[in-house]
């Protein structure tokens, strides 16, 4: 069944990449960039030994707090991932008479044939590299890593199919998309926050109060799931035997529990087929309806009204619409917190930049917020997928469906106002507010206009209707890129002007240059919107090709 | 595989061949229509025409270019060559003016549905501009002929796919077109629901309407249809009234024969209960 399995997952993985070149090309560049991050641990590991020599203790301690990590990361990975790669997906299997113990070890087992299960199979099995030079060590340190690599496979595992059993509904998959989201962007931050907590340990230079912390962190760690194979070696290192006795017997138990728990999970996915259970989610009344009594609308805008209700049902539901949430509060906030340190004497010593950077550096994150969030419309052809056709088949008209999609982003227009007040509240800055916001909403306004003709111009594929708005494929980021670059850029220039005269005003002559710069990106707003729309008019089939295109090639 | 071209394409023309004394031209004509996926051709050369008040079943193996056809005949898919007119306006030359008189259910399209069946039928009645009351009213018939009043405040994308066949049905039928274009209207639909459809339909073929569906099961297009065309590799096998077309035999036998079934049975010896 083991050998059955993996062959399985084998084939699948060739038959995937035989698909397109592009494919094999970004599986290329992705297993090259893992071999050589690899390659780097494995070098520390390696510098370590002969540096640390008898240094034991904090190697230990590394080892099993990195070891922790790691696992904790695999843990967190379905969630974050949820649905990324079904090739062994459990309930696939249901049709087979199989229970879960049989399927368990190969299911467990076949994560050795993806990139980052190989990959964290040989930092393992590295973890034992300090200890070259004692060969009894490092025969435990590489039973350890073993032990450790099969932990965290069947821990993913686990967790992934009891993810994927609880997430049978299409709203808890939502919320749990938008949770991954939250913590992909966390993680992107934490770099930043540990190179803080560093910052702050070792002010006085005081190493060895750090590596108490760690050595510390490692005890607890080294008794929990995450860390107990990972203490082995360092344990067998310092010859503390007992110490190796009682981590290896927890090893095993939380080894054997964790086989336990995966069977568990594996035989009830295997009882439920892969149909999902129907919410009964209600909508209230037609929001749809409504849009139709709005005061501006005439028979001309009827579609327009339809199509800004309809987004704005998008926006507030859609997971891959609210993705860009997190992104908006979470951007401006970091540049605030950066403009508190990167200036500040106090946390960076003699790295410090000049007091005045802060203050620039939360007008250019405010900028880059408005731009990024002008940009997110760019996906929206795309993202609605090939249901897109109701619109070409209804005959809309170009610039009413661009209209339409713009109207329903402008609500973000308040809200970086809001968050602009409050930046230049907390900078000192609210001498200068109506150039600063004159500047964010210029940004954000010109990117719409923008986003409208790029995204009639390249449909570039995005996370399926219902996907997790996080699953990324290979072959995605050529237009993508392309997209983003270009329109990025031609907003940026366009918006310039207002950018440059917002330096160089001051006093009153700031608030004529919010209202210019209003106008200015109103007009440039409704320039893209007319040019998109002819855009649109002119590719309505080929724009339907394509989404009918990336649907079959994703959706397979 | 032998291919007899029985019941040959009709010939190139502005009139097709008559089917309804008094009426000439016909609701769909299409002339030498042809296009290209890459390397493989999906239609080639297909001429055909479509009467007025005609109820058209068109059939074919998977593959031979139904899909294909009739979203070039909607405005959805730009030929490589070939014309299609309906109602006499050339489908190419002014997309948005013929789509007010076509309504269509594309087959394997998705639909935006994170809205409900309700607020996706509005939807739709708004984009074609149509009033809001008129879409109300028809939208609320509409749900309950099809039985889908109780989950008409459900999001469609919690819709099974009998009741998604259905709302995109509504949808096409909603704006009242001369033209109905159905792709595999009767895919995963109960037979409850498949029977008030079809009455549906017949009810709007008799009120002068003109439909035209894809099926894969020829007993359905046998018992709905008068008119059937036959296609396959792309290319147009056999058109004209079902009796006609079916030469005698049953609809089924006579397809098979058209398009080159395997006839010839191995014998799997060893299927049978052990």
């Amino acid at each position: 069944m083991v050998a059955t399995l993996l062959s399985l997952k084998f084939h699948l993985t060739i038959a995937d990449l035989r698909r397109s070149p592009a494919r094999t090309v970004f599986w290329i560049i992705g297993l090259v960039y893992a071999v050589a991050m690899m390659a780097l641990v494995i070098w520390g590991l390696t510098a370590l030994s002969w540096h640390v020599d008898g240094h034991f203790l904090e190697v230990g301690a590394i080892t099993v707090t990195v070891g922790s990590l790691i696992t904790l990361c695999w843990v967190l990975l379905p969630l974050v991932f949820f649905g990324a790669d079904q090739t062994l997906d459990p309930s696939r299997f249901s049709l087979f008479p199989l229970t879960g113990r049989q399927l368990a070890p190969g299911l467990a087992l076949a994560g050795l044939l993806g990139i980052p299960g190989a990959i964290t199979a040989v930092v393992a099995l590295a973890s034992a590299l300090p200890w070259l030079h004692r060969p009894l060590v490092l025969v435990i340190g590489v039973i350890g890593g073993a032990l450790a690599w099969l932990t965290t496979q069947l821990w993913c595992r686990t967790a992934s199919s009891a993810l994927a059993a609880s997430l049978s509904s299409r709203k808890s998959r939502d919320m749990a998309g938008l949770i991954g989201v939250v913590l992909v962007i966390l993680l992107s931050f934490s770099s930043f926050a540990i190179q803080m907590i560093i910052r702050s340990f070792t002010n006085g230079g005081d190493w060895q109060q750090a590596l108490s912390v760690l050595d510390n962190l490692a005890r607890v760690l080294s008794w929990t799931p995450l860390g107990a194979p990972w203490a082995l070696v360092g344990d067998a290192g310092r010859g503390q035997w007992l110490w190796l006795a009682g981590h290896a017997l927890v090893s095993l138990i939380y080894l054997a529990l964790g086989f336990f728990l995966f069977a568990k999970v594996l035989d009830k996915a295997l009882a439920t087929p892969a149909a999902e259970a129907a919410s009964s989610q209600i909508a209230k009344g037609d929001a749809i309806a409504k849009a139709a009594n709005w005061f501006w609308v005439r028979p001309a805008t009827v579609p327009v009204a339809a199509i800004v209700a309809r987004c704005l049902r998008y926006w507030r539901r859609d997971p891959r619409y609210l993705t860009n949430v997190p992104m908006l509060i979470l951007m401006p906030a970091l540049f605030v917190v950066m403009s508190k340190t990167v200036g500040n004497p106090e946390f960076m010593g003699a790295d410090a930049g000049p007091a005045w950077i802060g203050s620039w550096l939360v007008a250019f994150g405010l900028g880059l917020t408005g731009l990024m969030a002008g940009y997110s419309l760019s996906a929206d052809t795309a993202s609605d997928s090939t249901a897109w056709w109701l619109h070409l088949a209804a005959g809309v008209r170009g610039w009413q469906d661009r209209l339409g999609r713009a109207i329903a982003a402008l609500w973000m227009a308040p809200y970086l106002a809001v968050i602009t007040v409050v930046a230049a509240v907390v900078l000192g800055w609210v001498g200068r507010l109506p150039a600063l916001i004159a500047c964010v909403e210029v940004l954000f306004l010109v990117a719409l206009g923008v986003s409208s003709i790029f995204s009639a111009l390249i449909i570039y594929p995005v996370p399926l209707p219902g996907e997790s708005p996080l699953r990324t494929r290979t072959g995605m980021m050529g237009a993508q890129m392309l997209s983003q670059f270009g329109s990025m850029l031609i907003a940026g220039v366009a918006a310039l002007p207002i950018c440059i005269w917002a330096i160089f005003s001051h006093g009153l002559i700031d608030w004529l240059l919010l209202l210019v710069g209003l106008i200015w990106g109103i007009g440039l707003l409704v320039a893209g919107v007319a040019i998109g729309g002819r855009v649109m008019d002119g590719r309505g089939p080929a724009i339907l090709a394509t989404l009918v295109k990336n649907d079959n090639r994703l959706r397979a | 595989m032998s291919q007899e071209s029985v019941a040959a394409p009709p010939a190139a023309g502005p009139v097709g061949p008559a089917m309804t004394p008094g009426i000439v031209q016909p609701m769909v004509m299409i002339r030498g229509l042809t296009k290209f996926f890459g390397q493989m051709c999906a239609v080639n050369q297909l001429n055909l025409d479509i009467p007025r008040g005609s109820f058209y079943g068109f059939v074919g193996p998977n593959g031979a270019g139904k899909t294909t056809t009739l979203s070039m005949v909607t405005g959805m898919l730009k030929p490589d060559a070939g014309q299609v007119w309906v109602t006499g306006i050339d489908v190419w030359a002014d997309p948005i003016k013929i789509k007010s008189k076509i309504g269509t259910l594309p087959d394997r399209l998705r639909l935006f549905d994170r809205l409900s069946g309700q607020e996706l039928l509005t939807y739709t009645g708004l984009l074609r501009g149509m009033d809001k009351k008129v879409v109300a009213q028809r939208s609320k018939e509409l749900l309950s002929a099809l039985g889908l009043a109780d989950d008409a405040k459900k999001a469609v994308a919690d819709y099974s796919a009998g009741m998604t066949k259905k709302i995109g049905l509504a949808c096409a039928v909603l704006h009242a077109p001369d033209l109905l274009v159905l792709d595999e209207p009767f895919e995963a639909i109960d037979p409850v629901s498949a029977r008030s459809i079809a009455d549906i339909l017949h009810g709007f073929v008799v009120d002068g309407g003109t439909v035209v569906l894809s099926s894969h099961v020829m007993d359905t297009v046998q018992r709905l249809c008068d008119h059937v065309a036959v296609i396959a590799h792309g290319q147009l096998m056999a058109a004209g009234t079902v009796a006609d077309v079916a030469a005698g035999q049953d609809l089924e036998s006579r397809f098979i024969e058209l398009v080159g079934g395997n006839t010839a049975h191995e014998e799997l010896t060893w299927l049978r209960p052990s």
